[in-house]
């Protein structure tokens, strides 16, 4: 199944979706997808993955939070991109502990990830304060510094490992 | 008088550990200083410290992880600016510090001083106002919590430069120590005040070795003269005066 949103021609009830709100329509074709990724096609839900980038544009913080809820018991995968403490605060914190991840760029410029409250500064300061509040209690060039610190700890660690 | 302190490890404030009776609490330095302070004449005169090891319950310890699983009710917001970072988890740690001290000091029926330790920086790269934030955002802190008996307790950069000073001034070696609150705090550093407590001690300075140096007198806390430890002696007396401690 597949939703088409026209932007020019009028829907059914007579509404054309160039009447509709940006993050209306951006909520109504994040939904579409998953309910219909859910229920089509041979491949499993739990191996469908949906990739949104930069979920918060547009979308009122009261409906993003359901929206979130909802994303966080989706049917299939979902990988969102956020620059946006409001979505890291409408997590619990085991959520986020499990889920967010941080991108960051190490010293020879790779692009790396790890998981954002392994990080010790971020995970001391967890239960005080709520996932956003630690986010932007936290400058991201000591998360990088952090991040980068942490792998090469692994690193040297699995290089000691296997001699 | 009932303590409730806060710290980062043994060589600050004091750790517990185990005993026959369960667990025991061990004062580091910065506890003695504590004690030193409000055990002058014309404050307690008497060791707060002294009588919680023989037996009396005066002192309540919270490690970090104590004071991250404390649950007390408080708004959840966003800063206003952001112009630093790290001082919205001390302004609500030291809330949710004031807010366990407040419920100590009704369980209790006794006046209650609560002491928030954290060194402030251990590098050099850090900026200059980090003391004065971290400072002033747990004292923002306790006021949040509406307790007015709380002491933020930030050395600069560390514990070390308080001890070193304090033993510099008592073996009259320096007229001022102003220099040590610029000194690197990062143990790693080759000019660390770490090394450099241990060269003067001819000893490491373990948690032990810095807490008997307090308690003992060798470190007399009234000669340390650093604008930290000044702020701090200030709170503290400001904390003394409105827990009204009973006359007898």
């Amino acid at each position: 199944m597949r939703v088409l949103l026209p932007t020019g021609a009028a829907l059914s009830n007579g509404i054309s979706s160039r009447h509709f709100s940006d993050g209306f329509t951006r909520i109504l074709a994040i939904v579409s997808q998953i309910e219909s990724s859910a229920v089509s096609g041979a491949v499993n839900a739990r191996d469908r993955i949906l990739l949104l980038d930069e979920i918060e544009n547009g979308i009122h913080p009261e409906t993003l939070t359901k929206l979130v809820k909802y994303l966080a018991n989706a049917p299939i995968q979902i990988v969102s991109t956020t620059h946006s403490p409001l979505i890291l605060n409408y997590l619990s914190d085991p959520q986020a502990v499990e889920s967010a991840m941080v991108l960051y760029r190490d010293f020879r410029g790779r692009t790396r990830s790890c998981r954002y409250f392994d990080l010790p500064s971020a995970k001391k300061k967890l239960g005080i304060l709520g996932p956003g509040e630690v986010y932007v209690d936290t400058s991201i060039e000591q998360i990088a510094h952090e991040a980068e610190e942490m792998e090469r700890g692994a690193s040297t660690q699995a290089g000691a490992v296997g001699q | 008088m009932i303590l409730v302190l806060s710290g980062e490890g043994p060589s600050d404030l004091g750790a517990r550990r185990p005993s026959e009776a369960g667990w025991e609490f061990v004062p580091g330095p910065m506890a003695w200083i504590v004690d030193k302070l409000l055990g002058r004449p014309d404050k307690l005169d008497y060791s707060v410290l002294d009588g919680h090891a023989s037996g009396y319950d005066w002192v309540y310890f919270l490690s970090e992880t104590d004071l991250g699983a404390l649950r007390y009710p408080r708004p959840r917001v966003f800063p206003r600016d952001q112009s630093s970072f790290g001082n919205q988890y001390f302004r609500a740690a030291a809330d949710q510090l004031g807010k366990h001290a407040q419920a100590v000091a009704i369980e209790r029926s006794d006046s209650v001083i609560a002491v928030f330790f954290r060194d402030s920086d251990g590098t050099n790269s850090a900026p200059k106002t980090l003391w004065e934030s971290k400072f002033q955002s747990m004292k923002a802190g306790f006021e949040l919590a509406g307790f007015r008996s709380g002491v933020p307790m930030v050395p600069r950069p560390k514990s070390e430069a308080w001890m070193l000073c304090g033993l510099l001034k008592s073996e009259d070696a320096v007229k001022d120590c102003n220099w040590l609150e610029d000194e690197p705090g990062n143990d790693a550093s080759p000019k660390s005040l770490k090394g450099q407590l241990e060269k003067h001690l001819n000893c490491e300075p373990t948690s032990e070795v810095q807490a008997e140096l307090v308690r003992t007198g060798k470190i007399d806390p009234a000669l340390i003269d650093l604008k930290s430890f000044k702020e701090f002696c200030e709170s503290l007396d400001q904390a003394y005066s409105n827990s009204a401690v009973p006359l007898s």
